[in-house]
């Protein structure tokens, strides 16, 4: 449990800490969001860590994203699966839906889940608006919020701690 | 050109996913299996080792426990080793389709080393009331068994007193004697007035007219006892009759009190199938319920069209996309299966297939198939076939046993009747058939060779009944039992037949009327006895009695002729009235008296004033 608050005040920290630019940030939190939002425990929401994780994006940022809007997710599922619903029961999709389930491995992303269909709708929807405020956010913040917690022993002892942020973003 | 320095650390971090889905698999999918397990059965669910291949699509379980939830320190099943080969193409497909498994090492109703409780309280089993043939239990056997202690119990002795020929006989000895004395008190008194007669009639008086008119108080006295012993006569003579009557009713009350006795000793004949009913109903109405709990069971946790057995989803719904899925998300289609257990404290083993078994059986199309084979104590075959592809379930159970071993029980209750049955060789023969929840079956049970041994508490006849009843129940050699289950599955209705009633009944029925009709006999024996003697008390009473009585009257009589010879001596009468005198005085008259003549004026006067009308 101690664990557990270390690494997520030492993410928050590197966030504005660590090296890397704001774009990365950005993407990482918009890649987080996605994450956050799509129902785990499947196929796509695997892809989505794998991609966070392979990604040049900042890692911390997305797990912090990812944490954020799980639990943001609770009060999105109603609207997802109004969205999923409405994709996977329109009579279009009804005969592409049935060859796709009918493939490998697709079954495994439970798309045909009006909460993860939707919220992944939902999520690549707002995948450029978070982008964008996120990286305005980081552009005009970030070296002052990064000069205020770099005063703080607490966030250097933090920062040194995580070595692997630092030679995962070269 | 591959930038190496861009795709090692994310080849890295592939290979560290990967070694970690290598050595979480098992893990997870251990998780997996005990949360279905649990969530299934309501109690806890322990996977000793599990191992899956990837490359094989094969998961391999050892020591797998999984307890009673309404027993919790017992196993409703384990087993030593359960074997899984998964269709891989399937699987990419997000199905669980096993081509091939076994399930081998079962062992039924083991006890645990620690209780198998989750931490919710598991469902208590229903309750299902009374049993299938309680009511007959207890109303049916109860009334008739009280009958029979009511019968047997009657102190033959006791009842002889309250009959009413032995109770008439008593009270007319009671009354009888009242009356004669009352009589003779009566004749003493007469006695009494004949002696004070004679005092007057003797003590003359010098004065004629006094004399005279003192004769004529005599004999008018005279006449009046006369007619009192004429009286009493006739009242003898009336006793005599009433004597006669009295006898009359004694010997009717005689035939009352047979009829009395018949009625009391007559006991309804026990119905066979009821005795049937009230000696097999408990250990058939377990039976039943057993087979039906487990059919209860198999349909609780067998899905039916539109039920699912797939873990509920707790955010959104799965769109299915065209009519139907080809498969079912989770199938066996077949399953080898051994293992061992235990019924009636006798041990078995037993093969088996599965085959079938599916969470989507609608999908599936084909109804799930189960065959087993018992060998041991209990050898016997169970086929089942449980068709849920419909709307409404159709399953069908088949057991065959040619030779189950019986150990020796006790039918019904020791504490009214109760038959114990030699250990032996039976055969079960069992079909039902259950449409929705309609249930319908027969149920064959026959053992043989059989030794029964009744049992009588005392207050039913005890031991020596139950000696008689033994002989009697010495040419039965087979039981046989014929089960009707209809209703449905939460009501079933059982209808039960057996050639044990109606024997068992033949031959209590003959015992019990024995026994009746020799309490019979020996109550009318008694009851003949009594009267006669008291008969032959009354009648030598009634001789006595009137002998005496007989003898006092005509002791008086001759007191009274004397009596009437004095008054005539007293008395000269002319001859003009001798004829009117009455024949017992006159002929009493001393010779020559009535030739002495009276005076003229005595002669006239006494024509006048004495009322003599003789």
């Amino acid at each position: 449990m101690i664990s557990l608050l270390f690494r997520s005040l030492r993410s928050i920290v590197s966030i504005f800490t660590a090296a890397g630019s704001p774009r990365q940030l950005a993407f990482g939190i918009a890649l987080g969001a996605m994450i956050g939002l799509v129902p785990k425990g499947n196929l796509t929401a695997a892809v989505l860590s794998i991609l966070l994780l392979t990604l040049r994006v900042n890692l911390a940022a997305g797990v912090a994203a990812a944490l954020l809007f799980s639990w943001l997710g609770a009060w999105t599922d109603p609207l997802a699966h109004c969205i999923g619903s409405a994709i996977l029961t329109h009579s279009s999709v009804q005969p592409i839906g049935a060859r796709l389930v009918d493939l490998p491995v697709v079954p495994w992303t439970a798309l045909n889940n009006t909460v993860v269909l939707g919220n992944l709708v939902l999520g690549l929807v707002l995948f450029y608006p978070v982008y964008w405020l996120s990286y305005v956010f980081f552009e005009r913040h970030r070296d002052r919020v990064a000069e205020k917690l770099e005063k703080y022993k607490v966030a250097i002892v933090l920062e040194k701690t995580e070595p692997a942020t630092q030679w995962r973003l070269r | 050109m591959i930038r190496w320095s861009y795709l090692r650390p994310r080849l890295i971090i592939l290979a560290i996913l990967l070694g970690f889905l290598w050595f979480a698999l098992d893990p997870l999918v251990r998780w997996g299996l005990v949360s279905l397990g649990q969530k299934i059965t309501g109690a806890k669910v322990e996977i000793g080792g599990l191992a899956t291949s990837l490359w094989r699509t094969e998961i391999s379980l050892r020591d797998v426990q999984v307890a009673d939830p309404h027993s919790p320190m017992e196993n409703l099943f384990e087993a030593r080793q359960i074997k899984l080969g998964l269709e891989g193409n399937s699987l990419l497909r997000r199905k669980f389709i096993v081509r091939e498994g076994t399930l081998s090492g079962i062992r039924l109703g083991s006890p645990r080393t620690a209780s198998g409780a989750l931490g919710k309280q598991p469902q208590e089993p229903k309750d299902r009331g009374p049993s299938l043939f309680e009511k007959q239990l207890l109303e049916y056997g109860q009334a008739w068994l009280e009958c029979l202690a009511g019968r047997l119990q009657q102190e033959v002795r006791d009842e002889v007193e309250r009959l009413q020929s032995v109770q008439l006989a008593r009270e007319l000895m009671r009354r009888w004697p009242a009356e004669y004395e009352q009589m003779e008190a009566q004749i003493d008194s007469l006695k009494a007035r004949v002696d004070e007669i004679q005092r007057l009639a003797k003590g003359g008086s010098r004065d004629l007219v006094q004399n005279i008119e003192a004769v004529r108080k005599a004999a008018l006295d005279v006449e009046e006892v006369q007619q009192q012993i004429g009286q009493f006569h006739s009242e003898i003579d009336r006793l005599r009759q009433q004597a006669v009557r009295d006898k009359e009713a004694i010997a009717a009350a005689q035939k009352q009190d047979a009829q009395t006795i018949r009625e009391r000793f007559r006991l309804e004949n026990l119905s066979g199938e009821n005795l049937s009913e009230f000696l097999l109903g408990e250990e058939w109405g377990e039976r039943l319920w057993t087979v039906i709990g487990w059919i209860e069971w198999g349909r609780k946790h067998l899905p039916t069209k539109g039920q699912s057995l797939a873990p509920v989803r707790s955010r959104g719904v799965d769109v299915v996309f065209g009519e139907t899925p080809k498969r079912p998300d989770f199938l066996i289609r077949k399953l080898a299966i051994d293992g061992e257990g235990t019924m009636s404290r006798q041990p078995f083993q037993f093969i088996g297939t599965a085959e079938g078994l599916t969470s989507q059986p609608a999908v599936y199309g084909q109804p799930a198939v189960l065959k087993l084979e018992l060998r041991g104590a209990a050898a016997m075959t169970i086929a089942a076939t449980l068709d849920h592809t419909g709307q409404k379930p159709d399953d069908r159970l088949s057991v065959e046993c040619p030779d189950l071993r019986q150990a020796q029980r006790v039918l019904g209750r020791p504490d009214r009747l109760a038959l114990s049955v030699s250990p032996g060789k039976a055969k079960l023969w069992m079909d039902l058939e259950l449409k929705g929840d309609e249930l319908a079956g027969k149920v064959h049970w026959q053992q043989e060779p059989v030794e029964l041994t009744p049992v009588l508490p005392d207050r039913y006849g005890g031991s020596r009944l139950a000696a008689e009843l033994k002989e009697g129940l010495r040419q039965i050699r087979s039981i046989e039992v014929a089960v009707d289950l209809a209703g449905t599955l939460q009501k079933p209705q059982c209808k039960l037949q057996s050639d044990l009633g109606p024997q068992f009944a033949e031959a209590l029925n003959s015992v019990v009327q024995r026994e009746l009709d020799y309490r019979r006999e020996q109550l009318a024996d008694l009851v003949e006895k009594a009267v006669a003697a008291e008969l032959g008390r009354f009648q030598e009473m009634v001789s006595t009695k009137e002998q005496a009585v007989l003898a006092k009257l005509q002791q008086n009589g001759v007191d009274l002729r004397q009596l009437q010879q004095l008054v005539a001596q007293r008395i000269p009468l002319p001859n003009n009235l001798r004829d009117k005198l009455p024949n017992n005085l006159r002929d009493n008259l001393p010779d020559g008296i009535l030739d002495k003549g009276l005076p003229a004026d005595l002669g006239k006067q006494l024509k006048d004033k004495l009322p003599l009308r003789f």
